[in-house]
């Protein structure tokens, strides 16, 4: 791997790392504060899912870990769960970016559908063991939803604002990637 | 070494949880003091993004502002009215408290906060502000607008603390409806409307009744409204805030007086400290109180 290699990789992982902080903060704005009927999206989830769906190498685990960690604390979410949890998920998305790599959109959206489902059930069986407060589970099946609806939106804003796109032949030669 | 330092990572991550549920003070004192290192260094991010996306909607508003004027002439026309009714009612209030020697409690001061942020998080409702425990904030005080009851202080870091609003779910606070003088306890559900639950005789309770805080327990200052009865589906009683949530900039925390603090917990049940050495002397320690 030579130099330029590497500075490209590095540059996306600060691509990565300023929108996650962006998304993060962005959550923390105080605008409105009366309880909204349908919640908002956890976009800080949809977006790891997008970057290692697109470029698995900006976004390294133990970056999502920290982000997804930092998140539980301000957030107010039993701290850590969450962030291990998507920590999981995202190596299991991971795993399959190779095989995306063709496919269109519409499948990816398909494979992050079943990724988030499986994290949010895991999430709340978790909590239930463990006798934690867990949130209704229909609120966090609606939170889902929106969340699954804003996943194109974030994979647009990687594609045209962040320049973060899928591996192509070439990139995969250059970078390593499994082919 | 991939694979082991991520073994270890999720290890360390699902510790932590294990950790919170089993010490959750000792957590969630971490998790301010994390909040206090990290939020008021974003504060110069957070409160311009704010104000930008406020006079944005105060912009968009611009817009059907003859139709607001007229509203708000008639709205004037019948404030008129009431603010006769009210100054009548002021002086007659006046005497009263004239003919009962009536102090208003002094102990009420406060501290003002500007809202940093709130919890990001569809299914918390709370929000930092940016007074803390350099500014003499306590855990549990009350916090209120101009008009009412916002929450109640739960984590208090150096430079911020959090407010639990009333709309959060692990909000509950015993309040009394008047004018039927009902006690009962006032619940978050994560949505607009807090429920009433548990009122003495629910007959008694109509739409359009104040609720205020009861000062039941210590757990806030008593008389401090929280807003209106509204009937809400299922013939549940709901309560209308009467702060505004929707543009909650600032807040004023009420100082306190401090709750009794339940020390010695042997002294309550009135066991001795320490096991009687002979039963005869026993009686005459417990009663003179300091037996420990």
């Amino acid at each position: 791997m030579d130099n330029a290699v590497r500075l490209r990789i590095w540059l996306g992982r600060v691509k990565f790392a300023l929108a996650a902080a962006v998304v993060l903060f962005a959550a923390l704005v105080p605008l409105n504060l009366t309880p909204q009927i349908i919640p908002g999206p956890d976009l800080l989830f949809a977006l790891v899912l997008t970057v290692v769906l697109r470029r698995p190498e900006f976004a390294p685990f133990w970056l999502i870990a920290a982000f997804m960690f930092l998140a539980d604390i301000l957030e107010m979410r039993p701290p850590g769960l969450w962030a291990a949890i998507v920590l999981v998920a995202s190596e299991v998305a991971r795993a399959q970016e190779y095989r995306f790599r063709d496919l269109s959109f519409l499948m990816e959206w398909a494979l992050v559908a079943v990724v988030m489902f499986m994290a949010n059930l895991a999430n709340q069986m978790l909590l239930t063991l463990t006798l934690a407060a867990r949130p209704d589970f229909g609120a966090v099946m609606l939170h889902y939803l929106v969340t699954l609806l804003a996943y194109p939106l974030v994979a647009f804003i990687c594609y045209f604002l962040l320049r973060i796109r899928k591996v192509t032949p070439d990139d995969a030669i250059r970078f390593g990637h499994r082919l | 070494m991939r694979r082991v330092l991520l073994g270890v990572l999720l290890v360390l991550l699902l510790g932590v949880f294990l950790l919170w549920r089993v010490n959750n003070p000792r957590v969630e004192k971490f998790r301010m003091a994390v909040i206090d290192k990290v939020v008021p260094r974003f504060d110069w991010t957070l409160s311009p993004v704010a104000r930008l996306s406020r006079m944005f909607s105060d912009f968009q508003s611009y817009t059907n502002i003859y139709e607001q004027n007229r509203e708000l002439r008639h709205e004037l026309q019948r404030l008129k009215g009431w603010r006769e009714a009210a100054l009548q009612l002021e002086q007659k209030n006046a005497r009263l408290l004239d003919l009962n020697k009536v102090r208003i409690s002094a102990k009420l001061t406060y501290v003002t906060g500007v809202v940093l942020a709130d919890s990001g998080s569809p299914f918390r409702q709370s929000v930092l502000i940016n007074v803390g425990a350099r500014d003499g904030v306590r855990d549990g005080w009350a916090t209120v607008d101009g008009l009412g009851l916002v929450g109640r202080i739960s984590g208090v870091g150096q430079r911020v603390s959090r407010v639990i609003l009333l709309t959060d779910s692990s909000s509950s606070i015993p309040v009394t409806i008047q004018p039927s003088g009902q006690h009962a306890i006032m619940v978050g559900v994560n949505g607009k409307y807090p429920v009433i639950e548990f009122p003495e005789t629910p007959e008694k309770i109509h739409p359009g009744d104040r609720v205020v805080s009861s000062g039941d327990a210590g757990v806030f200052p008593p008389d401090l409204l929280a807003g209106q009865v509204v009937l809400g589906r299922k013939g549940r009683f709901l309560v209308q805030l009467a702060a505004d949530y929707s543009q909650l900039e600032f807040m004023r925390v009420l100082r306190s007086p401090p709750a009794e603090k339940i020390g010695i917990s042997n002294q309550i049940i009135g066991a001795p400290a320490s096991p009687a050495p002979a039963p005869g002397p026993a009686p005459a320690v417990g009663g003179d109180g300091n037996g420990g």
